[in-house]
């Protein structure tokens, strides 16, 4: 135990006084606190929209309650049916240059060979072939094209108004019922897994980062010990245990510890600063206690599973160059364990995530995103937490062992498969 | 202290690497523990020092088993290694914390050696910007720092210069002198044969001989003579020796510049000068054979060379 302190407070040491571990927990934390502390002193509603409440809002009612295009190219329109009304149509698309066409040809025409003579205005097409249908010609649709829709909604309004005439209605009286705005206020009791999901989002990525990161520095720490053969003095002067364990824990902390300083930072400078901002950052920095608390027990367990995974890959080679391939098949498992939580955040209470969030590989991601979106039972974190813990046994145990066999053992990188059978051959 | 290995086994992979390893160690008495490349002397050391478990076998110290954890030992690898990017007072710091110095304590040791050593203004560079020499010397320190019981130094002296050799073996003497166990392996046989009183040779996993370096050699050299000839050269005059005295002598070996006889029967001396005189070999030197310990190993090591 002495010597496990010995060994943890060593490695500790090496990492908070690298000089990249304190210029990038100081340079983050600082970063945060500058960001989040400006409004307090600068008077920002210029820059970020929604600061003060002022602003323009993204789209404009026209008068019959249609929205508003910011088109500004030129549009076809080949009237059919004789019933378009020209003087909507104008007032829903105020920068766009209508030109009525003759037939449908000439508008294929037109679109087609838009931009040929040279000039740059935008040109698209519409086909009324009945009062509820037409069609749109547009030469390179963009990946968000509202004009589209925009037309759509229109034919439907003149639709219902020359419908409603015809049932005796006052047409724009009805429009008007239509388009009465529901004004609402969601009151959350449980959880919002949509103010979640960013914040969840968020730590997820940072437990990710810390595994890639720090996980890695672990192992190549192993096998940077292996390859100077400072190992050969390390073994005799000390037992593997308090080496591997020392080494895992040691990283554990000290990546913790910047994350949390980092993380602390900026919510202790955005809770200051909270109203300043008008609460608008709250999807992001006002995290409840509880997701914090999943965060640092699943990130923490989590971590250290795959800290001493590391640990042992590291030992079953010799060059610190060859510890990115040995520790592959890790980073692997790894990757699809972060992906499939990534990809399923929304449907944290699913059966996918269900079984992800017991399997201890996959726990640590899926569990915390269950706790923070979704709704858990107490027994499951229980359940799901004991797995973890008695895998993370299992493996430092068996890590160990291998640690202690590869450690000796130098030149090409050790199979897996060969390092457990000679540790239980060893351990008898 | 007495330190007693006895019958240690010891299999990797289902093969057989030591087949019953025995020697004894006293304290103020050198052990050169002998062995080829392979032999089995490396992990004979580990085992000592608890990084391996024997299949069978045990060591005793007094008496009782050996527990190295009762014991500071200074264990100096062949395969030299320290941290390249760690200061070299931190690093010998806390290798002395590991093998249970205090900080302070190990501090003020690890100055004073790397002052004895001669290393002493590196006291806070990185080891890797260090020449070999003054690495090993490090080395040298880390394995001294905790004022060991017991000293393990594994090929010290390769690499080392001349004045380096010196320092290190007035080092070795002082200790020796302060009744420190020391066990010293080396390929380098003048370096055993200065500090050695006992030796073990390994050779496949075996001892193969054992026991105190001069009467190893007494005995070695008993009934053995050395002869050559002026006229002849030591193959020409092995197969005059063959040829015409077998009933007095037989060779041993044919050396550069003489050969090694051992006699058979009585009287050897006498009755082989006496053919001597009546042989047309004209004699340039006789007399008792005093092998050197490379003589020894050679030809109780080196079966396949």
């Amino acid at each position: 135990m002495r010597q496990f302190g010995i060994v943890w407070k060593h490695e500790f040491l090496g990492y908070v006084k690298s000089k990249s571990y304190v210029a990038t927990t100081v340079g983050f934390a600082l970063l945060f606190i500058i960001l989040l502390s400006l409004p307090s002193f600068i008077d920002m509603s210029g820059l970020i929209s929604g600061l003060s409440g002022g602003g323009e809002s993204g789209s404009v009612s026209g008068e019959s309650g249609q929205a508003v295009s910011d088109y500004e190219g030129q549009i076809w329109l080949y009237d059919g049916t004789g019933q378009m009304d020209r003087e909507v149509l104008a007032a829903v698309f105020p920068g766009a240059e209508i030109t009525e066409a003759s037939s449908e040809d000439e508008i294929r025409n037109a679109v087609e060979g838009a931009g040929e003579d040279g000039a740059e205005t935008e040109q698209c097409g519409f086909a009324v072939l009945s009062p509820t249908e037409y069609r749109y010609y547009v030469k390179n649709r963009s990946f968000s094209d509202p004009v589209g829709d925009t037309f759509s909604a229109v034919m439907a309004s003149l639709y219902r108004q020359s419908a409603f005439a015809e049932m005796g209605v006052d047409g724009t009286q009805a429009e008007a019922v239509f388009n009465t705005p529901v004004v609402s206020e969601t009151v959350v009791l449980g959880k919002d897994s949509i103010s979640n999901y960013l914040y969840t989002y968020l730590l997820i990525f940072v437990v990710y980062f810390m595994v890639i990161l720090y996980g890695n520095s672990v192992a190549v720490s192993v096998a940077q010990e292996k390859s100077s053969r400072a190992m050969e003095v390390l073994v005799t002067s000390t037992s593997s245990n308090s080496l591997i364990f020392g080494k895992v824990l040691a990283g554990t902390v000290a990546s913790f510890l910047q994350v949390g300083i980092i993380i602390g930072s900026a919510l202790v400078s955005y809770g200051v600063s909270r109203t300043a901002w008008g609460g608008m950052l709250d999807f992001v920095f006002h995290i409840p206690a509880e997701v914090i608390i999943a965060f640092a027990v699943f990130g923490v367990l989590g971590y250290i599973l795959y800290a001493f995974c590391y640990g042992v890959l590291g030992a079953l080679v010799s060059k610190t160059e060859d510890v990115s391939r040995s520790a592959g098949p890790l980073v692997f498992i790894f990757m699809i364990s972060f992906l499939l939580t990534m990809f399923n955040l929304q449907y944290s209470d699913g059966m996918l995530m269900k079984v992800l969030s017991f399997i201890p590989f996959t726990s640590p991601n899926a569990m915390f995103a269950r706790i923070a979106m979704g709704n858990v039972a107490v027994w499951e974190i229980a359940v799901s937490l004991l797995l973890l813990v008695a895998t993370i046994g299992v493996v430092a145990v068996g890590g160990a062992r291998i640690y202690r066999m590869g450690t000796l053992m130098y030149g090409n990188p050790i199979k897996l498969s060969r390092a457990l059978k000679m540790s239980r051959e060893e351990n008898g | 202290m007495k330190l007693e290995v006895k019958e240690l086994r010891k299999s990797f992979g289902g093969k057989e690497i030591l087949h019953g390893i025995s020697f004894a160690v006293e304290s103020g008495k050198a052990l050169g523990l002998l062995g080829r490349n392979g032999a089995g002397k490396t992990t004979t050391i580990r085992i000592l020092m608890d990084v391996f478990r024997p299949d069978s076998g045990q060591i005793l110290a007094e008496g009782k088993p050996f527990a190295p954890k009762d014991y500071r030992i200074g264990y100096l690898p062949e395969e030299r290694g320290l941290y390249p990017q760690k200061k070299v007072l931190d690093q010998l710091v806390y290798l002395a914390n590991l093998r249970g110095m205090g900080t302070k304590e190990a501090r003020e040791s690890g100055k004073k050696w790397l002052e004895r050593l001669g290393v002493s203004e590196y006291a806070d560079k990185k080891l890797e910007t260090l020449s070999k020499g003054n690495q090993q010397k490090v080395q040298l320190a880390q394995t001294l720092i905790c004022n060991p019981d017991i000293i393990i130094l594994d090929e010290p002296f390769s690499g080392l210069d001349p004045v380096n050799s010196q320092i290190l073996k007035d080092v070795v003497r002082e200790q020796i002198a302060m009744d420190r166990l020391v066990i010293f392996s080396s390929h380098q046989m003048n370096y055993v044969e200065e500090f050695c009183e006992n030796i073990a040779i390994i050779n496949h996993g075996e001892i193969v001989l054992e026991g105190n370096l001069r009467t190893i050699k007494r005995d070695w050299g008993e009934n053995r003579l050395t002869l050559s000839a002026a006229n002849l050269r030591p193959e020409q005059l092995a197969e005059k020796v063959k040829a015409e005295f077998s009933d007095i002598v037989r060779v041993v070996r044919v050396k550069k510049d003489y050969l090694v006889l051992e006699g058979t029967g009585s009287d050897v001396k006498k009755r082989l000068f006496a053919a001597l005189a009546d042989s047309d070999i004209d004699v340039e030197q006789t007399g008792n054979y005093e092998p050197s310990l490379n003589d020894i190993f050679v030809a109780k090591a080196g079966d396949e060379a």
